[in-house]
C-alpha cells in the first residue's frame, strides 16, 4: 500500500482557502490555508467532525464545490502538475472524465432517479474507450461485477429505487471506476449504510481500489474505517489540518490535542459502563486560539 | 399488474362522476338563465301563444325540469348532444365538429409552441441563473404572462397587419376560398401560446433549478459530463414532471381561451360559435361545447397520469410493486 515518496505527488494541495456563502450576505471560511498531498497508489484518510471542512476539501480536489459565483477558492491545488485553481470548466471535466472519480455518501439520493443503472455507469466510460454498443455494455457490466454486484446484467437494467442501499452505493463504486480514475474521492462512502452492510461495500471498495492501482481519498469521521483502509492520515478541526502523519503514527502515538480527544470519544463494545466521552469546552478554546494564531 | 389497473379503474370512475357533475351543474345553471329560447329560435318576431306551445312540445321545453334532464343525460351518454335551436335543429354535434377542426388547427400549434418553447427558455434562464440572460427572460416572460391574449392579438394585428401588411386580420383563408391558409394563422397561433409559453417558461425554470440543487448532478458533474449535458440528460428529465401536470392544464386553457381568440381573429371555430351561442341563447350548442372541451380536458388530465408513469420510473413501481433487489 505504501507508496514510493521520491515521485510528483498525483494530488498537491497548498494554501487552499474556501469561502462558502451561508446565507444572502453572510459566509463562512469552510477551508483555511490546508496543505495535503497524496501519492500515485497512496491512500489517504482524512477524519474530523461534521464542519471540520474534511468534505469540502474533497470536493474542492473534484472540483465539485457549488458552482455560485460567491464561492471563493485560494491557494493551490495540481494534479498531475496541472494547477486547477482558476482553471476553466472544460478543463476540470476532463480532469473529473479521466482522473478523478468520486464516491458519495447516500446512495439513492446521489443516483438519478429516472435513469437506469446501467446508462448512469456507461456515461463514466470516457467515450471512446470502449468502443461503442455491445462492448460499452459489457465493459458496463464488467465494473458493476467489479464493483461487487452480482448479475450485472439485471442490476444494469434497474433504476435506482429497485436496488437496496448497499447495492446503491456498489453502482456509485461502479461509475467511480468506470473511467478508471488516478484517484479516488471516497465522501463518507458508508454513514448512509446499515452496519451491516457497511463492511462488505468498505471490502469491496478496498479490492477495487487495490486492483486498479488507484489512488484513494478516504473522507470519514469514523476512525476505525480509516484505520483499516489507509496509509497517511490528515486530522481536521475548524477547516484546518491539526495534524498528519503515518495512519499507525496518528492512532498510536497522536500530538494534537485533537487527535488525542477524538480517538478517547471513539466508543466500543467493551466500554460497558463508561460514560460517553465528549471534547471539552477547554480544548474547543484551544484550538480556536490555535486557529487565530495560525491566520 | 392488478395495482396498475385499480389505480386506473379509479381515475376513470372519478373522472365519470366528474363528467355528470359538470353536465348537471351546466344543465340547472343555464335553465335558470334569464332569456326566451323560443323568442331566441324564431327571431325577433311577435309569437302567438300556439305557436310558442307548438315550438315549445316539438323541442320537448313542456316537459317539467328534472325530465328533461334525465332525458338530456341519457342522450349525452349516447353521443347524442341535442339539436341546436338557432340553425333549422341541425345535431349540435355536427355543428361543434364542423368546427372543432379549425379551433384544433391553431390550438394544437400554440400547445405544442408553448411546451417546447417553455421548457428551452426555462431551461436557458434555470442554466444561466441570476445572470443577465435569466434576468432578460424572466422579465420578458413575466411581462408577457401578465398581458390578457386578447389585447395581445390586436397588438400584433396593427404591427403586422395594419402597419406592416405582412399577415392578414381576419378570417382563415381569402374571401370565398375553402380550408386553412397558414398565414391566417400565424398571428392566433402566437397570441394563443404567448401565455401560456411565458408561464411554462417560469416553471420549467423553477423545476430545473430544483432539479440542478439534487445531489445526483454532482453525480453527473463528477463524471465529467459537460454542463450542457448535466442539464439535459440528467437536470430537466428530472424537472419535467411539475411541467407535465402544467401541460395538461395548459391544454385546458389554450381551449378556452381560443373563445376570446378567436372572436380577435374572426376564426371560425369553437370559441367563436360558443360566443355567438351564448348570445343567441342556444343552450344545447352551449352545453354541447362545454361537455366537448370537458370530455378534453377528461383526457388530457388521463393522458397526464399515464406520461407522468413514464417520466418517473418510481410512480410506475408504485402501481405495479416489484420485489426491491438486495445483496
Amino acid at each position: 500500500m505504501n507508496a514510493p515518496q521520491d515521485e510528483a505527488p498525483l494530488v498537491s494541495v497548498e494554501g487552499l482557502q474556501v469561502v462558502l456563502p451561508t446565507g444572502e450576505r453572510s459566509e463562512v471560511e469552510a477551508v483555511r490555508r490546508v496543505d495535503l498531498v497524496i501519492r500515485d497508489g497512496e491512500r489517504v484518510g482524512v477524519v474530523g467532525e461534521s464542519g471540520s471542512g474534511k468534505s469540502v476539501t474533497g470536493r474542492s480536489i473534484a472540483g465539485l464545490l457549488p458552482t455560485s459565483p460567491r464561492v471563493r477558492v485560494n491557494g493551490s491545488i495540481r494534479i498531475s502538475g496541472q494547477e486547477m485553481v482558476g482553471a476553466p470548466p472544460a478543463a476540470w471535466d476532463e480532469i473529473r472524465r479521466s482522473r478523478v472519480g468520486m464516491i458519495f455518501q447516500d446512495p439513492l439520493t446521489f443516483l438519478n432517479p429516472t435513469m437506469r443503472v446501467g446508462r448512469q455507469v456507461a456515461e463514466s466510460i470516457p467515450p471512446g474507450r470502449e468502443g461503442d454498443g455491445s462492448a460499452r455494455t459489457r465493459a458496463v457490466h464488467r465494473f458493476l461485477e467489479q464493483a461487487g454486484l452480482e448479475r450485472p446484467e439485471q442490476v444494469a437494467a434497474r433504476f435506482p429505487h429497485e436496488l437496496s442501499g448497499g447495492m446503491r452505493q456498489r453502482v456509485l463504486i461502479a461509475i467511480a471506476i468506470a473511467k478508471l480514475p488516478a484517484l479516488i474521492i471516497a465522501d463518507e462512502p458508508t454513514t448512509a449504510l446499515d452496519v451491516t452492510v457497511q463492511q462488505r461495500v468498505l471490502k469491496t471498495l478496498d479490492t477495487t481500489v487495490a486492483d486498479l492501482g488507484t489512488s484513494l481519498m478516504l473522507i470519514s469521521h469514523d476512525l476505525a474505517v480509516v484505520a483499516n483502509m489507509t496509509d497517511r492520515i490528515y486530522v481536521m478541526y475548524g477547516g484546518r489540518v491539526v495534524e498528519e502523519g503515518a495512519t499507525e503514527q496518528v492512532l498510536h502515538e497522536p500530538r494534537h490535542a485533537y487527535t488525542q480527544a477524538l480517538l478517547r470519544s471513539v466508543r466500543s463494545l467493551t466500554d460497558d459502563g463508561v460514560e460517553l466521552y465528549s471534547i471539552s469546552p477547554e480544548l474547543r478554546r484551544q484550538l480556536a486560539e490555535e486557529a487565530v494564531d495560525a491566520s | 399488474m392488478k395495482a396498475g389497473l385499480l389505480h386506473y379503474g379509479r381515475l376513470l370512475l372519478s373522472s365519470f362522476i366528474l363528467f355528470i357533475v359538470v353536465i348537471t351543474v351546466l344543465f340547472f345553471l343555464l335553465e335558470l338563465a334569464p332569456g326566451d329560447p323560443v323568442q331566441a329560435l324564431v327571431g325577433d318576431v311577435p309569437l302567438t301563444e300556439e305557436f310558442r306551445e307548438r315550438i315549445m312540445a316539438a323541442y320537448g321545453l313542456d316537459k317539467p325540469l328534472w325530465e328533461r334532464y334525465l332525458i338530456y343525460l341519457g342522450n349525452v351518454l349516447r353521443g347524442d348532444l341535442g339539436y341546436s335551436f338557432a340553425t333549422n335543429a341541425e345535431p349540435v354535434l355536427d355543428i361543434i365538429l364542423s368546427r372543432a377542426g379549425n379551433t384544433l388547427a391553431i390550438a394544437m400549434p400554440s400547445f405544442i409552441l408553448s411546451t417546447l418553447g417553455g421548457i428551452v427558455l426555462g431551461s436557458i434562464a434555470a442554466r444561466t441563473r441570476k445572470r443577465w440572460l435569466d434576468g432578460g427572460i424572466s422579465g420578458i416572460a413575466v411581462g408577457l404572462f401578465s398581458i390578457p391574449n386578447f389585447w395581445f392579438g390586436m397588438l400584433l394585428i396593427m404591427v403586422f397587419s395594419i402597419t406592416l401588411g405582412w399577415l392578414p386580420t381576419h378570417g382563415k383563408s381569402p374571401y370565398g376560398q375553402p380550408g386553412i391558409y397558414w398565414e391566417y394563422m400565424v398571428l392566433p397561433i402566437i397570441t394563443m401560446a404567448t401565455t401560456e409559453l411565458a408561464y411554462k417558461a417560469r416553471i420549467a425554470r423553477s423545476a430545473v433549478i430544483e432539479s440542478l440543487g439534487q445531489d445526483y448532478i454532482d453525480t453527473a458533474r463528477s463524471k465529467g459530463l459537460s454542463s450542457r449535458r448535466v442539464l439535459w440528460r440528467h437536470a430537466l428529465p428530472n424537472g419535467l414532471l411539475p411541467l407535465v401536470t402544467v401541460s395538461g392544464y395548459s391544454l385546458g386553457f389554450i381551449l378556452a381561451g381560443s373563445v376570446l381568440v378567436e372572436r380577435v381573429f374572426g376564426w371560425p371555430g369553437m370559441g367563436l360559435l360558443f360566443v355567438d351561442a351564448i348570445e343567441r341563447k342556444n343552450n344545447m350548442v352551449v352545453l354541447g361545447i362545454t361537455i366537448m372541451l370537458t370530455i378534453t380536458i377528461i383526457i388530457v388530465n388521463i393522458i397526464t397520469d399515464v406520461i407522468y408513469g413514464i417520466v418517473d420510473p418510481r410512480l410506475r413501481a408504485r402501481l405495479a410493486p416489484k420485489q426491491e433487489v438486495t445483496t
